[in-house]
């Protein structure tokens, strides 16, 4: 399956046109996203924030490109560390809440940062970046303009591909079993000792710098950075994605993300009427399958070593 | 029931079939006698700023099916009919920048968006596909935005045009109180509207911003009526947005003229506040049903008739929006036409050397000394009032010659904003 789904990957550029290769780069980050989205949600919790400390690595890159002529590879440790930084200050409040309330204090905070992003000129303003070049690379005389949408693709999934295989990893590791236990047991884990605070901490300021990574890339996709792209609306977006593909599996959040996202772009004929057909969809797909696509391919049996059908669903961890 | 027995020999069926395939494929084999080229409508189809979007992408359709049926483009002595194709670029810049990459693979010749927020992600995409655009918003021009061009609406150059004409039916007003929400499109057009009031002596005594996302008007109206203002200018608002600060205006008592480039829904406003508290009030659109309309608008083709065309394909949807891309394309065909060819190079060079008629008359190129280049055709441009619950065409002014008169107090508002070129990052 993996395989396969490689093998599409790569074959995008050599079979769609321009338009298609820069959509499947920003499905790539997208899934980028959603999976690092997904070690928030793995600690029992939702965030509005996420998309916004994605939009802290993008305006890192633009800052680092447009006033310090920065390579493409300094941007991304950047974005990547700047992301885990503004994380890591926002968990010291944030954190003290939870579920709901944990969800409307990340609602309040990327709003501010979004306020902080339009009035200062710094940050560009309303207008935000633009021009942000693409990278362009000179391994002694072999040059790659990444300017072409279908090498920008390219690097785009190799970077992707690396962050998947850590948080894979990172899934399959100590920490990843007691992320787990904190969503699913939280009492529990506290009372053998877990400091679950600490641990949830430690997640959001993770996915934050995958976040990061993933604006970084976006920034120089687009070669632009404004304020609009990281609104309410985008986290929203992210939110359904993930529920819609389901979160109990590492592949549930990608699949959901490049179905619907597929999905959205195959309606394209419905024009005004897109918003309405997608909800509609949207609604069936809760009501038919309320545990997300996974649960429906049935990949919980193949993937989701340790978590059983019937395993309990705290309130706030949903799918 | 009675049975009817049809017998054919063979040769009458064949005739009979040879003769109902060719009354089928005639259409198709008359239309095929003309080559296609396609023109793409980048707007928001989607959102707060459909109502933009979609009457704007529907007007460039019927401006098409009219082109087409009068003979379509002349290029050198062979004629292309017009395809209009469309992408919801929801107005964000990363969307849009979508919408550009599907036109390219579609070889679309012409692209139109309406400008400000969705261009900021376009400019290097549309330099390195040689992408020609127009824009609705000139303040998108710069020196590095060599393709796009701004040769129908040059918001917001004409704000200075309605305080003059303001000034001169109201000489006694003497406040003006202003707010926008807080984006490129609010910025803009505030700074122009300070420069107005600058230039015609209003002392502005509210001037204020709201966040995009702000759904309760009436914190920020009071507000502004605690100043005591003689004038409220609320643009450019969105059009959902003006309504509710319309409808809040009335509702706290506000008695004198409003401000706003379109005024799109102001059947919805009357219907909410009443013809008199929306009469006097100034805007910059015109309607196609304008009895003075066709001699308004003489650089396109037939305004009225176009309006007709308009309401029969698309009844009762007509807005502001939906003569500026047909405005685009009407320039962009006199260019084509003059060039004998869609190479954008060629065709830039061709339009220069030979400006075309703007919408409502003469006009020259523009834009070098405030945007460092010429890509504007900037020419008159109507300012409306509102009277008996409709607008109506009240004045035509000449936009340059306003900002000649005016242009050190414009720069400095501009630089204000951190707008001029130079300030962009």
């Amino acid at each position: 399956m993996t395989t396969t789904l490689a093998i599409a990957a790569c074959a995008v550029p050599f079979v769609a046109g321009d338009y298609y290769t820069s959509f499947a780069t920003e499905i790539a980050i997208t899934v980028l996203m959603l999976s690092s989205y997904r070690i928030v949600v793995l600690t029992g919790e939702w965030s509005f924030a996420h998309v916004v400390l994605q939009g802290a690595g993008a305006y890192t890159a633009a800052i680092m490109v447009k006033d310090h002529g920065a390579s493409f590879p300094i941007s991304l440790v950047a974005g990547s560390i700047v992301a885990a930084a503004i994380a890591a200050v926002l968990s010291m409040p944030l954190l003290k809440m939870r579920g709901f309330y944990f969800l409307m204090g990340t609602f309040a905070a990327a709003e501010a940062i979004r306020l902080l992003w339009r009035k200062f000129t710094y940050f560009g303003g309303t207008r935000g970046f633009s021009g942000i070049s693409a990278p362009y690379f000179d391994f002694g005389g072999v040059q790659i303009d990444f300017g072409r949408s279908a090498n920008y693709y390219f690097l785009t999934l190799a970077v992707v591909a690396a962050c998947l295989v850590l948080l894979w990893r990172l899934e399959r590791s100590r920490l990843g079993k007691v992320w787990k236990t904190i969503e699913q047991q939280d009492v529990l884990a506290q009372s053998v000792g877990i400091d679950t605070r600490r641990y949830r901490r430690i997640a959001f300021v993770i996915a934050a710098a995958f976040a990061g990574i993933a604006g970084v890339l976006l920034a120089y996709a687009f070669g632009s950075v404004t304020p609009n792209r990281f609104s309410l609306n985008f986290a929203l977006y992210l939110m359904i994605w993930a529920i819609v593909g389901g979160t109990r599996t590492f592949f549930g959040v990608i699949v959901g993300g490049i179905v619907l996202m597929a999905f959205d772009e195959s309606l394209r004929f419905a024009e005004q009427l897109r918003p309405g057909v997608y909800g509609v969809i949207l609604i069936l797909v809760m009501l038919f399958w309320p545990q997300g696509l996974e649960r429906l391919i049935g990949w919980t049996g193949l993937y989701g070593r340790g978590v059983s059908k019937a395993a309990p669903v705290s309130s706030e961890g949903g799918a | 029931m009675s049975r009817i027995n049809l017998h054919l020999t063979r040769r009458q069926a064949l005739v009979g079939a040879v003769a109902t395939t060719s009354a089928l494929a005639m259409p198709s084999v008359l239309r095929a006698a003309n080559k296609i080229v396609k023109v793409g409508a980048l707007a928001p189809l989607t959102g707060d700023l459909a109502l933009w979007g979609i009457p704007a992408k529907n007007g460039a359709e019927v401006w098409a099916n009219q082109v087409n049926k009068t003979g379509g483009i002349n290029v050198k002595g062979e004629r292309y009919d017009v395809q209009v194709v469309s992408f919801d670029g929801a107005y964000v810049a990363e969307k849009t920048l979508q919408g550009a990459r599907a036109f390219v693979d579609q070889d679309v010749k012409y692209t139109m968006v309406i400008g400000g927020d969705d261009w900021s992600a376009l400019q290097d995409f549309s330099n390195r596909n040689k992408m020609l655009t127009s824009t609705l918003y000139v303040s998108d021009l710069n020196p590095t935005s060599k393709y796009l061009l701004a040769p129908v609406e040059v918001h917001p150059f004409y704000f200075g045009l309605g305080v003059e004409y303001l000034r001169k039916v109201e000489p006694n007003l003497k406040t003006a109180a202003l707010c926008a929400q807080d984006d490129i499109t609010g910025r803009t057009s505030l700074a122009y509207w300070r420069a107005g009031f600058d230039a015609h002596g209003f002392e502005i005594v509210s001037d204020a911003y709201f966040d995009n996302s702000t759904t309760d008007f009436a914190p920020i109206v009071s507000s502004m009526l605690q100043a005591k203002p003689d004038t409220v200018c609320i643009d450019t608002t969105y059009p959902s947005v003006a309504l509710l600060l319309v409808e809040q205006l009335f509702t706290q008592g506000y008695k004198g003229r409003i401000l706003h480039a379109g005024l799109e829904l102001l059947p919805d406003m009357v219907a909410r506040t009443s013809k008199e508290f929306m009469e006097g009030s100034i805007a910059f659109f015109p309607r196609f049903d304008d009895p003075n309309i066709n001699a308004s608008a003489n650089g396109f083709s037939d305004a009225a008739g176009f309006y007709k065309q308009f309401e029969k394909q698309f009844p009762k949807q007509w807005n502001n929006t939906s003569w500026e891309f047909p405005g685009c394309l009407e320039v962009w065909k006199q260019g084509v036409e003059t060039a004998g060819t869609f190479e954008p190079d060629d065709l830039l060079a061709s339009l220069k050397a030979n400006p075309p008629k703007h919408i409502f008359g003469a006009a020259r190129w523009w834009g070098k000394e405030l945007f460092g280049i010429d890509n504007a055709l900037v020419g008159n441009w109507p300012i409306v009032a509102v009277k008996n619950g409709s607008v109506e065409i009240v004045e035509i002014g000449d936009q340059a010659a306003w900002f000649e008169a005016h242009k050190a107090i414009v720069e400095k508002r501009f630089r204000e904003e951190k707008l001029m070129p130079d300030q962009k990052r």
